[in-house]
Order: structure tokens, then C-alpha cells, then sequence
């Protein structure tokens, strides 16, 4: 029986035997196993979440806006329709009317943002069939109660375990010693963050260095350091530099848009120059030919820097058509590298991820029988910890956890081996060997490293968690060995 | 056209000159240069790279701060005028002060977070001297590593620094509206500086630039603070510049900037300065007078010059006595400052040793990372506020310790003239004006309220400034390394036992964060007492020489006075008409320079709610 089996039926069992309240949670996390995954997006304010959420969708759902914008958590699910419904903290369920006009635009009628627990959006897209994406308010924000709706939904503190399976952080270029950038990773209050469903994006890279036209260029370089800092390696399992609105505006790039684009691009130098030089100047009536609707529009779509760039590619000829400049926009954002890092870390593991959201979930549970009924919590203790403690899938996020957080005393090149075999999901990856290598090339490293790591699990000296540490490891790499 | 302070001043240089003075001179000439030299201080604050560097630059018009896409400040740099562009950095190992210049090209090597990471040269502070109007009319630029870095630290150490500067940039760039830790910063702020900007940077990048102005003027009213929000953008007039294009040089903001400096921050620390100015003139004019006038009485009665001949030899003899290094003045004043380090050191250790118990018995109740970190944070900030209360004090007691010396000297003069016979006696009035607080400074430490804002413009800021920005980030740090928050993470995956793990790991972390909070505060208190003790040291020699001047140059004229009276009237008349008419030349200079002084006393005081901002705003 595999993990989501494990889980669904102690899910189930539960819902069969335990007082109604609680029976009901049970089968809400009965049925989330059958659902996509669940990615949250969290930062801090004016991080770029929703931006980058409208650009992995491929549409513009998540209304942005120079000030600080979303104020409710908002599920962004697959459905059959378009539809979207506010959830009431008591449950209650009331369809909401909206426009579309650009980004979705929300009547919320008599309904203030303190009585709606959670928004929830159902769009018809093939990206969302993966998963469901959810768009948080920022942390630190001026307005402490968004910070606090954020930080309600992301954490399990009290009572409920948190609602994400995979966690999106968006930082904006900060302090490689900032206290501050390790509460907007919220790594203490997110109890399920760790680097195998944790990314960072180092978020609005196009305006790191002042919207310079070598940005992009700048944004890689502080992400590779960002990568090495030994406390973000121990927080999430990838750093991606993102430039959001030109993610997001290449995705859903217009013909008109495009028309416009090329337009400006035949200005001449000189009227270029001014321009270009600021949003202000961008914007002054008397300079250039397009009207001011048409560039306003484009500043608000691409930002000054995204202007300059797709100028900058049209007139170097190296893109004409507006499908051109949207997929070499969106090259330039990258976007893709997100994409894959989803698609190579995320997806292939979804189902462990939701498994384990769901034995928090059933731990939460039997916390909280614990008192009235003891029977019942103790049972479902017991068969929590069967499967955490019989399941290489889990234990191998244990044992990940266990190296991350310096528990285990072994070199650090050993550690990059434990890292790469648990947070990679191909297995030329994990070994950390190329696409090339054949299956008999593959299973031979495996079984060699296997006994390496059962050697070191043998030393009189280590320690038990360090024993446990490379014994499994030895397993995982048996895995690996027999293929299954 | 008006007097300026420093042409009336030189007009009472020339009769002091007249009168044949140096000494007067000299300290005239002394006082000419401490007001040119008067600075008024300004502190660059903000998050990180909201821009505060390319700030500095363009408000200098110089490529002096380095500005890089991902260098970050991490060490305060303190920019003054200089002829020539020099740096200076400022080093401290083992308790020993070093100073070295160093190439302006390697500026990002010593101030940078990359180029000298978590600060393992040791630096303080950097000092950058340059040339440039803006910095000619006394304005020192401080630019602070950001307050978002080992947050608390640099925040800690910012805002201890506050009520030296005499304003605040507050830097926040135009990407977002405040969020909650900036508005919190700047509610402290206003609290301890009297002149606070908010500036809007970057927006040559950021269309909407202007919502974001409101949205953050919103947030700062509904704060109650008011604090005026101005946009600037240095990437707008470096562009400008290059274009040619004038327009675009006031679009980027920064020659408004620029006249707001000089408005409402320079132009009232220069009047300080000035008014302590205008005071020392004044002095001088009724020193002179008083003694021109005497000479002038004894030269035209020989009775009365031989009634006072033993009175001013009496008190020339005296003064000698109170300049030999066995005055008891000057004993008074080692011993104060003597007991002043002792009573500080004893109240520092004690004070400190509280705070470490205190926190002991914190770090006991530690449950989540979480309050590790707010430790952490209660660490630095208590420690910026015990080391700044501390400075503070140090200041005034001196302040005080200056006021006992001077009552002490006019007691030990013990001289009121008695024997002239004729009611008022000038000379005596002298000696006692002489050796009393002049009256606009006794005007200056009344406005400031007797608060810490009579601290402005104190070097012991710079210095407390260099230290805490350099020892709280440790102080964090300690609490940071023995923080199980990783062990947190593990509930998560593992339920009990890592549980247990947890336990036992809580127990060693505490020892742990315990030993790592103690090793800190003793090496702080090591440093900090180092530095004290530099400040008292000067703070005396500062003293010494002051009350010492003082008393020379009244043994001068004493000395004068005597040997006029010693003159026997027998004396050549031609000569004796060359010395009233000298005299008399004297007095006449004076009558004319003296009401200037007044004048301009008088002016300054009309604008004297400049002269004490947090009274009038």
C-alpha cells in the first residue's frame, strides 16, 4: 500500500470513529489527498506575489497594484466555470459577482475584508489542473491586520495545521545577515517549510540596479549568492531571481501592446533618450509620437525597466513579432526556471507532500482529543506514528531535516550528497550524475554509495542520530539500486 | 547690508589688536574657527538598498559613498568638508584607536558588507573629507548601514545616535508604500531628533511614485508624525546632468533637498554657532573696555592709582597662584573627573551586571525561537540604551563639573575689589563675568530644555555611534547561534522523538545563549568603559585649558592695571598724552564694535525659535 493509501485510510478510519466535529476535519483531510497540490506564495508586502502567481497561471486573475493590494487570502482553483465564492470564518459559502477587466475585479458587497476567511477563485486552466495556488497579503505590512490574516493562514500555530503542501517565498534583493529576511521566510512559524517544498525567488529583478538594462544580469548574480548563504540552503531547496511583471505582461502580452511597443522603438535616438530616462519624462505629453494612454499602459504593464528592454530587443532586430517579444520576454523574466524547478521538484513529489500535510493534520487531531477523548487520541497517535516511522518517503524529509539543521556530524561534502538525493526527484539528479549516465552506470554509484554510507553509520563514534542519519541515507540509496 | 558675525568679529580682533591683546587675539581667533568649523549633522537612515548611498553621492555631487547593485553599507561613514578627497578609517583592535588614510578607491573594501565582512578589519567609523559647498557651510553627512541589517543593531545603534545629529533623512524608496517596521523606526525617531525628512527615492523608476507619497503620508499622519515626504531620484540627475537638461535636474528632487538642508538644518546650526560667537566678541569688547577704562582712570588720577597699586598687584599675584598646577582648582577638577570615571564605571557595571541577570532569567523562560530572537533584540536595545543614557550623562555631568571649577575660582580669587571707594567697580564685575558660563550659552542649554538635545553636535555621539554599530550586531549574533530554531522545523517531521532531542539540545542552548550573552557584555563593558574614558579625558584637558585661558588672560590685565599704577605720575607728560590716546583710541573702537555686537545678538534672538526647534515646532 503506498503512503496516500496509508494516510487515507487512517484519514477515513478516523472520520468513521471520532466525535462529529472532529470526524468532519478528518474527512476534509481525507479529501485534499485527492486534490493537486497546494501552493502558497508568501513575503513580505509589495514582494510581487500576486504578479508572479498571474504570470505561472499564464493570465491576469490576481488584481496588482503600486500600493498594497491583497488583503485576503485568495485559492486560486481549477473548476469547470469561472466562479468565485468567499468563505465565511463559519464556513458559510456566498458566490461573489466580478468583472474582468484585466485582473478580476471583486464585488464584495456587504462583505468586509475581517469576515471573509478566505476567497476562493475557480478558473478553467490547464496550470491550475497541477495545482492550486493561493495569494497571500505581505507580512510587515502598515496594516498589521493583513500581516496577521497571513501569518493565521501560513502557520499552525493553534489549532489547525497550516493549508500549503509547497511553499513560493518571495524576497526582494535584502541583507544576507537581515533578522528581517528570515521572518519573511517565516521558517519558525511555517512548521512545514524545508528545503524539499520550499523556493525562494528573489522577486522584481528588473529593479534591482536602478532598471539599468544589465538588471537581469546583477539579479542572477545575487541569487548565486543567495544560494551558497549556508541559512537559506537550510530553509529552501532553490533560489530562482524572478522579475515578476515581466513574467507576468510576456505571458498575456497583447498584439496592441506590441504594436505599440514597435512604435516607440522607431523613435529616434534622440527622443529615445528622453524618454527613457524616467517614468515622469516617459509619460510627458510633448516628447515622442504614441499618445499617452497607449504609454501609460505600457509602463503599467512592463515597468520602465521592461520598456527599456523590449525597445532595446526591437531595435537590435532581434525579435519583430509580438510572439517573439512575449517569449523573449518571458525568457528574460525567468519565469522558466521557476517553471522548472515546480516541474522537477514539487510535482513529482506531490503526493508525499500532501500525505504529509495530512499526518500534521491527523496529529493536530489527536492534540486536540487528547483531553475529552483519550482513547481515541491515543489511537490515532499509534497509527500516525506507524506510518511515519515505516515510510522511507517521510523519513527521508526526517532525514533531510536532520542534515539541514546540523544535526547529523558528517563532512559537507556528504551533506550536498544527502541534500541532492532527497530534494532532487530524478534519479540522475539525485546521484548528482548526468543525463547520460546508463541504468547500469546509475544502479552501480548507487550501491557503491550505499555501502559507503552503511560503513559510516558503522563507526563506534557517531552519535545515534548520526547513525540513524546514514542509515538512512544507505536505504534510500538501496532504493535507488532496485529501482522502486 | 547687514553685519556678518565673523566682519564684526574681526573689527574686535583689530582693537584687541590695538589694545595690544594677543591673548585676547588668540582667542578670538579660536573662537573665529570653532564657529567656521561649527557642523552641523546629518544622518542618512533607512532599510537596506532604498538608496541612501547614491543619496549621499547626489547630494554631493560626487561618486564618493559605493553604490552597487548588491554591495550593502555595513559601517557608518562620516562625510565633512576637506580640501582634498581623503578617507580615513578608523580602526580599534584590542582596545587601541588606529587611524590610516586610505585611497578613495578603496572606499567599498573597508564600508562594504562584501569588501569587509561582518566587519573583520574592525572598522568604527570612515571619515571622508571632501570639497563642496554644501559640506563648506559646516554639514557633516552620516551614512548608516541599513536599519533592516541584524535588524535591532543597527537600529539600536541608529537611534542611540539620534539626539546627536541635528536631523534625519529618513530614506524609503518609491517600489512600496512603509511597511510597519519603517513607520515603527520613525515614530522613534521624532522622538529623538528635532528635524525629520522622509525621502522618496528612486522614482525615476516608479510611475506611481506619487500615489506612493500619499499612501506614505497617509501612514505617517495616521502615526502622528509629521514629517515632510520628498521625492528625489539620483539616477534622474545623473541623468540629467549627462543630458544637459535642466528641467530634469529639478525633476530629480535633489536641489530641493538641498535647499531643504540648508532652510531649516544648517541655517539654524549656524546660528548657534553664531550666537556662541556674537557671545565671545562680546566678552571681549567688556574685558577690553573694563580694563581700558580702569588704565584710563588711573592714568588721569595719580591719587587713585596709588590707592590701587596694591589692589592689582594683590590680584595679579593671584591669579599667578591660581595658574600654578597646585590650585586647588585644578585639583578639584582632576578629582571631579576622577570620580565622574568612578561613579560612571561603578553605575555601568552595575547596570549591566542587572542586565545580564536579568536576562539569565530570560533566557530560562525561552520557549520558541521566537523569543530567542525578541532577546536578541531586548539585548541590543537595552544595551544601545543603557551605553547612550550613559554618554548622555557623562555630558552633562561635565557640563556641571565645569560650573562647580568656575564657582570654585571666583571663590578662591575671593577678590571684590574692595578700596575703590567710588560705588561700581568694572574690574571686579569682569573678573566675575569672566569666570562664569557666558550668558547665550546659558540661553542655548535652557532652550534645549535641559534634555539630551543640548548633546548636539557633541563628538562623543560619532564615537558611541562607531561603537554600538560595531558590538550589537555581536550581541545578536550570540543569541542567533544558540536559537534551536531548526529543531522547531523537526516537530514537524518527526513528532516525539525529536522531541526529546529537542529537550535536551533546549537545555545546552541555554547554557549556551547564557555564556554567549555574559562573554558579550563584558567585552562591551571593556570597550565601552575604553571609550569613556576617552571622552572624560578630553572633555578635562577641554576644560582645563578654558578656565586656565581665562585666568591668564586676567592676570594680563591685572598685570596692566599694576604697572599702570606703578607709573609714577612724575612721568613725561608728551608720553603721558600717547597713552590716553591710545586709550582713548581703544575706547572708541570699542564704543563703535559694541552696539554691531548688540545688533546682532539682538537678531539672532528674533529668530531664536530656530535656535531651539523642538520649542517651536
Amino acid at each position: 500500500m503506498s503512503l496516500v493509501e496509508r494516510v487515507a485510510t487512517v484519514c477515513e478510519q478516523t472520520a468513521g470513529s471520532f466525535p462529529p466535529a472532529l470526524a468532519e476535519e478528518a474527512r476534509a483531510l481525507r479529501s485534499r489527498l485527492d486534490g493537486p497540490l497546494r501552493v502558497a506564495f508568501a513575503g513580505r508586502v509589495k514582494a510581487g506575489k500576486s504578479t508572479l502567481l498571474n504570470a505561472l497561471v499564464g493570465e491576469r486573475l490576481a488584481p496588482t497594484d503600486a500600493g498594497e493590494c491583497t488583503t485576503v487570502v485568495t485559492w486560486y482553483e481549477e473548476g469547470p466555470g469561472y466562479e468565485v465564492e468567499a468563505v465565511r470564518p463559519d464556513g458559510e459559502r456566498r458566490p461573489l459577482r466580478f468583472r474582468r477587466d484585466g485582473a478580476l475585479e471583486l464585488e464584495l458587497g456587504d462583505l468586509a475584508a475581517a469576515d471573509i476567511e478566505r476567497l476562493v477563485v475557480r478558473w478553467p486552466s490547464r496550470r491550475l489542473h497541477e495545482m492550486t495556488l493561493i495569494d497571500t497579503p505581505g507580512l510587515a505590512s502598515v496594516h498589521g491586520e493583513t500581516s496577521a490574516r497571513t501569518e493565521d493562514f501560513l502557520t499552525s500555530q493553534g489549532d489547525r495545521p497550516g493549508a500549503a503542501d509547497a511553499v513560493i517565498y518571495l524576497l526582494r534583493h535584502v541583507h544576507r545577515r537581515d533578522i528581517e529576511f528570515l521572518d519573511a521566510f517565516m521558517d519558525r512559524r511555517v512548521v512545514h517549510a524545508s528545503p524539499a517544498n520550499a523556493v525562494a525567488v528573489l522577486s522584481r529583478a528588473d529593479e534591482i540596479g536602478g532598471g539599468r538594462l544589465d538588471a537581469l544580469d546583477s539579479a542572477a548574480r545575487i541569487a548565486e549568492r543567495y544560494r551558497s548563504d549556508p541559512q537559506l540552503r537550510s530553509l529552501v531547496g532553490a533560489v530562482v531571481p524572478v522579475a515578476g511583471l515581466l513574467a507576468e505582461t510576456g505571458t498575456t502580452l497583447r498584439e496592441d501592446e506590441a504594436a505599440a511597443l514597435r512604435s516607440l522603438a522607431a523613435e529616434p535616438d534622440a527622443v529615445l533618450d528622453q524618454l527613457l530616462v524616467t517614468a515622469d519624462r516617459f509619460l510627458e505629453p510633448s516628447v515622442g509620437a504614441l499618445t499617452i494612454e497607449l504609454r501609460a499602459g505600457l509602463l503599467d504593464r512592463l515597468g520602465l525597466f521592461g520598456v527599456r528592454y523590449a525597445v532595446d530587443l526591437l531595435r537590435r532586430g532581434e525579435v519583430t513579432s509580438a510572439a517573439g517579444l512575449s517569449s523573449a520576454l518571458v525568457a528574460a523574466s525567468g519565469l522558466e526556471e521557476l517553471e522548472a524547478v515546480i516541474r522537477q521538484r514539487f510535482l513529482p513529489r506531490a503526493r508525499v507532500l500532501q500525505a504529509r500535510t495530512a499526518l500534521a493534520g491527523l496529529r493536530s487531531l489527536a492534540e486536540r482529543a487528547r483531553g475529552r477523548w483519550p482513547e481515541h487520541a491515543a489511537w490515532l497517535d499509534d497509527a500516525v506514528e506507524r506510518i511515519e516511522a515505516s515510510d522511507t518517503e517521510v523519513a527521508a524529509l526526517r532525514l533531510l531535516h536532520l542534515v539541514v539543521s546540523d544535526q547529523v556530524r558528517i563532512d559537507p561534502e556528504a551533506a550536498a550528497e544527502v541534500r541532492r538525493l532527497v530534494v532532487e526527484a530524478d534519479d540522475h539528479r539525485r546521484l548528482g550524475l548526468a543525463p547520460a549516465a546508463s541504468a547500469e552506470e546509475l544502479r552501480g554509484v548507487a550501491l557503491e554509495r550505499a555501502g559507503r554510507w552503511h560503513e559510516r553509520a558503522g563507526d563506534p563514534l557517531a552519535d545515534p542520530t548520526t547513525v540513524e542519519a546514514c542509515e538512512l541515507t544507505a536505504r534510500l540509496l538501496e532504493q535507488v539500486w532496485s529501482g522502486t | 547690508m547687514a553685519d556678518t558675525p565673523a566682519q564684526v568679529l574681526h573689527d574686535v580682533i583689530a582693537a584687541a589688536e590695538g589694545a595690544g591683546r594677543a591673548d585676547l587675539v588668540a582667542r578670538l581667533r579660536v573662537g573665529l574657527e570653532r564657529a567656521r568649523r561649527s557642523e552641523t549633522v546629518v544622518c542618512v537612515v533607512g532599510e537596506f538598498k532604498q538608496g541612501k548611498s547614491s543619496l549621499v553621492n547626489a547630494l554631493l555631487e560626487a561618486e564618493l559613498c559605493p553604490v552597487d547593485d548588491d554591495l550593502a553599507t555595513a559601517v557608518p561613514t562620516v562625510v565633512r568638508q576637506g580640501s582634498a578627497p581623503t578617507v580615513t578609517v578608523h580602526t580599534r583592535r584590542g582596545g587601541q584607536a588606529h587611524a590610516e588614510v586610505v585611497a578613495p578607491s578603496e572606499l567599498a573594501d573597508w564600508v562594504t558588507e562584501q569588501g569587509n565582512p561582518d566587519n573583520e578589519r574592525g572598522v568604527e567609523q570612515v571619515e571622508v573629507a571632501l570639497d563642496h559647498p554644501l559640506l563648506d557651510d559646516g554639514l557633516v553627512l552620516v551614512d548608516t548601514p541599513g536599519v533592516g541589517g541584524l535588524s535591532a543593531g543597527h537600529a539600536a545603534a541608529t537611534a542611540a545616535f539620534l539626539p546627536y545629529a541635528d536631523a534625519l533623512l529618513f530614506v524609503t524608496d518609491a517600489s512600496a508604500e512603509l511597511t510597519a517596521p519603517e513607520v515603527a523606526f520613525l515614530s522613534d525617531a521624532v522622538e529623538r531628533c528635532p528635524r525629520v525628512v522622509v525621502v522618496l527615492t528612486k522614482t525615476d523608476l516608479y510611475p506611481a511614485w506619487r500615489r506612493i507619497g500619499e499612501l506614505d503620508a497617509g501612514h505617517l499622519a495616521e502615526a502622528g508624525l509629521a514629517a515632510p515626504i520628498l521625492p528625489a531620484s539620483a539616477a534622474a540627475l545623473a541623468a540629467a546632468l549627462a543630458l544637459g537638461d535642466a528641467d530634469l535636474v529639478d525633476g530629480s528632487g535633489i536641489p530641493a533637498l538641498r535647499r531643504l538642508l540648508r532652510d531649516d538644518v544648517l541655517d539654524p546650526g549656524r546660528d548657534r554657532a553664531a550666537v556662541v560667537l556674537v557671545d565671545e566678541g562680546r566678552a571681549v569688547v567688556e574685558h577690553l573696555a573694563a580694563a581700558t577704562d580702569e588704565q584710563l582712570r588711573l592714568v588721569r588720577d595719580p591719587a587713585a592709582a596709588r590707592a590701587a597699586r596694591q589692589r592689582y598687584e594683590d590680584l595679579a599675584a593671584r591669579l599667578q597662584e591660581l595658574r600654578e598646577g597646585s590650585a586647588r582648582w585644578q585639583q578639584v577638577l582632576s578629582d571631579g573627573i576622577a570620580d565622574l570615571s568612578n561613579q560612571t564605571s561603578f553605575r555601568f557595571r552595575a547596570e549591566l551586571r542587572q542586565l545580564g541577570r536579568d536576562l539569565d532569567e530570560q533566557v530560562e523562560q525561552l520557549r520558541t525561537p521566537e523569543e530567542w530572537d525578541e532577546l536578541g533584540a531586548t539585548l541590543q536595545r537595552r544595551v544601545a540604551e543603557l551605553a547612550s543614557g550613559l554618554f548622555a550623562d557623562v555630558d552633562r555631568q561635565v557640563e556641571d563639573l565645569a560650573e562647580r571649577i568656575r564657582a570654585e575660582v571666583r571663590d578662591e580669587l575671593a577678590w571684590s575689589g574692595e578700596g575703590r571707594g567710588d560705588g561700581g567697580d568694572p574690574v571686579a564685575d569682569l573678573v566675575a563675568a569672566e569666570l562664569s558660563l557666558p550668558e547665550a550659552q546659558r540661553g542655548l542649554r535652557a532652550a534645549a530644555g535641559g534634555t539630551v538635545t543640548a548633546l548636539r553636535g557633541a563628538q562623543s555621539g560619532l564615537l558611541l555611534f562607531g561603537l554600538l554599530g560595531r558590538y550589537l550586531p555581536m550581541g545578536a549574533a550570540a543569541l542567533l547561534f544558540s536559537n534551536p530554531v531548526t529543531l522547531v522545523l523537526g516537530a514537524a517531521f518527526a513528532g516525539k522523538q525529536v522531541l526529546n532531542v529537542r529537550r535536551q539540545n533546549l537545555t545546552a542552548r541555554r547554557q549556551q545563549a547564557r555564556a554567549a550573552v555574559r562573554t558579550f557584555l563584558d567585552d562591551f563593558q571593556f570597550e565601552a568603559s575604553n571609550r569613556l574614558g576617552e571622552v572624560l579625558r578630553a572633555r578635562s584637558r577641554d576644560l582645563r585649558d578654558q578656565v586656565g585661558s581665562r585666568v591668564a588672560e586676567l592676570q594680563a590685565t591685572a598685570r596692566d592695571l599694576a604697572e599702570e599704577a606703578r607709573r609714577e605720575a612724575a612721568a613725561e607728560e608728551a608720553e603721558q598724552a600717547r597713552l590716553v590716546a591710545d586709550l582713548e583710541a581703544t575706547r572708541v573702537a570699542l564704543g563703535a564694535v559694541a552696539p554691531r555686537l548688540d545688533a546682532l545678538a539682538g537678531q539672532l534672538a528674533s529668530r531664536a525659535p530656530a535656535l531651539a526647534p523642538e520649542a517651536g515646532s
